[in-house]
Formats: structure tokens, C-alpha cells, sequence
């Protein structure tokens, strides 16, 4: 394979490359690079200047055969993601110079493990926004239809993958962001459980239900990821300590021992025709070899996006409360005699989006007195109602698969002036939030438009091993 | 569902928003349509429904303690305005 030829690369590919010499880390790096420059995308932010240094040491530990599995291998990630020394902007103005003073938990691993950070994708602000529309840095554009949107608000890690700026990358999934974008772009994405990931380094947006995962052009790609980051970190208090699975083993694992729940209501209502009718053929063929189907029933789904823009906004209300231009960096007014409660007001006006502004002012309302009541604690019940679903579907089922997202990649400024409307696109996705359970969104078609169908799979808290087998059993019947 | 300009403006207020006549306006009509939307959850008897904090079982551990892991220099070097070693922010209390 010559360097020239970056074409949906994935780790093995790029392995077997470093091994028999047909290009070093160094090569690839460079190669990579030279396409971010070119980029049309907008899929970067900013770009680690030590890449290729990083690629270099790399080299050297795989000629003296001191590699792990991903030594050498380029990375991009979300720019909510903090790596020490680079910018960290959130896609936001109000962080547009602020340039991070420690590296996240994942980021330490994975620099442990030898990859090679390429620089930092583009994202909706504070990861918020399902079409990387929010972003002060300007939209992403789809690499299958640069006149539609990548989905959010990891859009730029999915753009950077499906446009061959980068063979992984980081994301953050809070309601969808790792699997919606994973969809729109055709690439392959995972949400791995609350607490599986150390949130530790990534900016708070909604606590309760902020996620860190890999994105990648293969399930097994992301079982490599998965492996590398997992596991408990003493400093994120919400990082579970059950125990790390061998995820690397589950893409052999026999898919057909399992069993595969199809929950009803995912499939009525708003859903786009040709996505229905693409995961039905995918469910056809699974029976065809072999797996077990089942009817399930999630009688709360209709609640969960009710819910979700209840608690979502609620805490990034509370969360973005410490962007004040003083602490961060961030924008220096020239205004000498204004009262601190103006200064605050005047930074946070210019420096957030009216997309922030609208979730803080909607998180406001309803933490606000006389409110919470009726909407905070009542979606914290809801949560319970939701969990309690999963848990008793779990109970019948191993892996659930639904559709992703209710249609493919829609145009740039379709959904922007109607908030309600884009809200309602990530209808899918935020349950796995809500209940802290993991999901993989994996590309499985193409509609009439020649846009990626995504395939979604939920399995239970910490059962990724199950996604895995079943993600990778789906990827290749499809090959 | 009911939300009166007067009331955006108070929000703005609490959130530390300044929002222009248009903003206002704006957010009350989109601030009207998801909240109408959200309080479907209000069709629910939950009454008798335990909260979730999270998806996770709920923490027992509490916050982990906060220790100061980089140095004084390194956090405030990107502070707008330094007077010394300190952080100049505007005045807390009208003089």
C-alpha cells in the first residue's frame, strides 16, 4: 500500500504498513497532515505542531519493538478534550485562546500507548447541537454532501474519519454526539457506558450523562480504542470499577449465541422510510444466519426526549455558569469600570452562542423555583422509569438494534432557526444517556441520495463486549 | 404553558445574559415551544418514583477531595489582566 493511499485505513492496515516498511509513523503523520491542510471540511480546529516529533519517537519504539497495538497510530480529537499545551476552544469563543494546562485521563492513555495526536476536531459549542452548526469556528461540512451537515456535535472527529484526515478520533456523546455524527459520515462509533470512560480533561456539559468514546472505520478499530481507555480513574468519582472486559476477544466471540431485541417503538413514528427499510433487511439477514430475534418493548421511550431536555439543559446551565473570561483565558474587554456583574454579562453575551444561551436560559428555568418540582425531579423520575425499562429488556435480550438517527444527513441550515425541530432528531440516541447503558452506531447502507444509513446497537451497562461481537458479526455480513 | 417576556428577562438576569429586545423575543417564543414539549412528562404518575441522579448506579463515593495538582503560575498565566501575582477582576462592591 503506497502513503499516498489513505483510504479509510484502519489499525491493522496501518500496522502491517509500519512493519513492512512501507511507511514509518512519521510518513503517515505527514500525510495526514498535508490532507488537514487542504481540508475543505472545516473537520480541525487547531493542529498539534509536535505531531510529527510525537510520530518520530513513535518510530523509535516500534524499531526497538517496544510498541503497543496503536504506537505510531494518528489520532484526532474533539476539541472539548483537554491535551496539555493545545488550544482547548469547546468550539466556543468564550475559550477561543485558551490553551489547556493538563492532559485528560483518556488523552494520558493514549499517549501512554504511543498514538500521535494530529490536532483537535471541531464541534458544536460545549458539545451542544446535533449538526456542528453551533460552533464560533463555523459549521463542518459532510464529506459525502459538503451541502449537508456532518451531525453533531461530534462532527468534526466524523468528518475528519469519513474525509481521510485522520484513521481515529475522539468524541463525546451526551445525547447522541458520538453515533448521530458516526451515521451522518458513515463511519463507525461507540458510546461506551457511564463511568466505563474517565470523564476527567473534558469539559462538562451535562454530568449525568457525558460520555467519552473512539471513532473509527471499523468495529475492530474501536475495540482497540475501547481498550485503551477504559476503566476506573480515581479522578472522575462517576468512573465505574467493574471490571474492563477483553474487547479484543468479543469480535470473535459467536454472535449467534445471542440474542437480538428489536424494541417496536423505535420503529414508528417520524422515521424516514428508507431508513426503516434498511435496518429491516439488516435484521433479515441476521435471521438468515442464524440469530435470534425478538419483539421487545421500551414502553417509556417516549418520555426519555423529554426528559433528556429537561436534565441536559438543567446541568449545563449549572456547568457553563463557570465561563466568565477571568479563570479561562478568554475575552479581555477593554472596559475598565463595569461591575463585575457586568463584565460577566457582557463576556458571557459575546462569548457563547445563541445555541448555549438558549440551553442555559432553558437549564435556568428550570432549576428555578417553583419549577424544579415540576420538571427537574419529575425527569429524574423518569431516568428511574427508563433504567427500569432497559434493565427488564436486558433481562430477555443481549444486544437491542434500532436505527440511529430518524433520517440521514440533513442540509446546513434546515434545522437552525427551529430548535424543537432539531431536538427532535436525536429521538434515538439519548435514551442510552439517560440510562447510562452503551450504544455503537455502525454504517450499514447507503439511501437514494448516496448517504450513509447508520445501524444502532444497545447493550446493557458495560456489555460493550456484546456490541462488539454483534457490531463486527453485522460489518461482516455487510463486506 | 405560559412564560412572560417579563420572566425571560428575569432568567437572563439569574443566567448572567445580557440579551438584546430581539433575543428576548426570541427566546420567549422558543423557550414556549420545548417547554411545551418537555411537560409531557407531567402525563406520568411518578409520584411514587425514586429520583436517578444518573444512568450509573447511583455513587455512594461523593465528590473525590480537591487538591491543587499544577502550580499557581501555570493556572492564572492566561488571565486577561495580572497585577503582580494576582488576577485583576472587576470590582466585586460599587466603591
Amino acid at each position: 500500500m503506497a502513503i499516498s493511499d489513505l483510504k479509510k485505513l484502519n489499525i491493522d492496515q496501518i500496522q502491517t504498513g509500519f512493519k513492512t516498511g512501507n511507511f514509518s509513523s512519521e510518513e503517515l503523520t505527514q500525510a495526514y497532515l498535508n490532507n488537514i491542510k487542504i481540508d475543505k471540511h472545516n473537520a480541525f480546529i487547531s493542529i498539534n505542531e509536535q505531531a510529527l516529533a510525537e510520530a518520530k519517537q513513535a518510530d523509535k519504539q516500534i524499531k526497538a519493538g517496544q510498541g503497543t497495538p496503536l504506537t505510531g497510530i494518528p489520532l484526532a480529537v474533539k476539541d472539548i478534550i483537554v491535551v496539555k499545551d493545545l488550544k482547548a476552544t469547546a468550539g466556543s469563543k468564550i475559550l477561543e485562546n485558551y490553551v489547556a494546562t493538563y492532559d485528560a485521563t483518556v488523552i494520558q492513555k493514549l499517549k501512554q500507548a504511543g498514538m500521535v495526536i494530529l490536532g483537535k476536531t471541531n464541534c458544536d459549542e460545549f458539545a451542544m447541537g446535533s449538526s456542528n452548526e453551533n460552533s464560533y469556528f463555523g459549521p463542518v461540512l459532510n464529506p459525502h454532501d459538503k451541502e449537508r451537515v456532518p451531525g453533531g456535535s461530534s462532527g468534526g472527529s466524523a468528518a475528519a474519519i469519513a474525509a481521510d484526515l485522520a484513521p481515529i478520533a475522539l468524541g463525546t456523546d451526551t445525547g447522541g454526539s458520538i453515533r448521530q455524527p458516526a451515521a451522518f459520515c458513515g463511519i463507525v462509533g461507540l458510546k461506551p457506558s457511564y463511568g466505563r470512560v474517565s470523564r476527567y480533561g473534558s469539559m462538562a456539559m451535562a454530568s449525568s450523562l457525558d460520555q467519552i468514546g473512539p471513532m473509527a472505520n471499523t468495529v475492530r478499530d474501536i475495540a482497540h480504542l475501547i481498550s485503551a481507555i477504559a476503566g476506573f480513574d480515581k479522578n472522575d468519582a462517576t468512573s465505574s470499577k467493574a471490571k474492563v472486559g477483553d474487547y479484543l476477544a468479543a469480535l470473535d466471540q459467536d454472535a449467534k449465541k445471542l440474542t437480538i431485541g428489536i424494541p417496536k417503538e423505535y420503529f414508528s413514528g417520524g422515521i424516514d422510510p428508507e431508513i426503516k427499510t434498511a435496518i429491516e433487511g439488516q435484521i433479515r439477514l441476521l435471521e438468515k444466519a442464524g440469530l435470534k430475534i425478538v419483539e421487545v418493548s421500551l414502553p417509556y421511550t417516549d418520555y426519555a426526549l423529554a426528559a433528556y431536555y429537561l436534565l441536559m439543559p438543567a446541568e449545563v446551565s449549572s456547568n457553563l455558569a463557570r465561563y466568565d473570561s477571568l479563570r479561562y483565558g478568554g475575552l479581555c474587554l477593554e472596559k475598565k469600570d463595569i461591575s463585575l456583574d457586568e463584565w460577566y454579562k457582557e463576556v458571557r453575551s459575546i462569548g457563547f452562542s445563541p445555541e448555549s444561551k438558549r440551553r442555559i436560559m432553558l437549564g435556568t428555568y428550570i432549576l428555578s423555583a417553583g419549577y424544579y418540582d415540576a420538571y427537574y425531579k419529575q425527569a429524574q423520575r423518569v431516568r428511574t422509569l427508563i433504567k427500569q425499562d432497559f434493565a427488564k429488556v436486558f433481562s430477555q435480550v443481549d444486544v437491542l438494534l434500532t436505527p440511529v438517527t430518524p433520517s440521514t444527513a440533513f442540509k446546513l441550515g434546515e434545522k437552525s432557526q427551529d430548535p424543537l425541530s432539531m431536538y427532535l432528531s436525536d429521538v434515538f440516541t439519548v435514551s442510552a444517556n439517560i440510562g447510562g447503558i452503551c450504544g455503537l452506531s455502525l454504517p450499514i447502507g447507503k439511501d437514494k441520495n448516496n448517504l450513509p444509513i447508520g445501524l444502532q446497537l444497545l447493550a446493557d451497562a458495560y456489555a460493550e463486549e456484546k456490541l462488539l461481537t454483534v457490531g463486527n458479526f453485522i460489518e461482516n455480513l455487510n463486506k | 404553558m405560559k412564560l412572560s417576556r417579563e420572566e425571560v428577562e428575569k432568567l437572563a438576569d439569574l443566567a448572567k445574559l445580557k440579551l438584546s429586545d430581539e433575543e428576548i423575543d426570541l427566546y420567549q417564543k422558543q423557550m414556549k415551544e420545548v417547554l411545551t414539549y418537555v411537560d409531557k412528562i407531567n402525563e406520568l404518575d411518578l409520584e411514587k418514583i425514586k429520583e436517578s441522579l444518573s444512568g450509573a448506579e447511583d455513587s455512594k463515593l461523593g465528590p473525590r477531595p480537591d487538591k491543587a495538582t499544577l502550580s499557581q503560575p501555570e493556572i492564572i498565566k492566561q488571565a486577561c489582566q495580572m497585577e503582580d501575582s494576582y488576577m485583576v477582576a472587576p470590582n466585586v462592591f460599587d466603591n
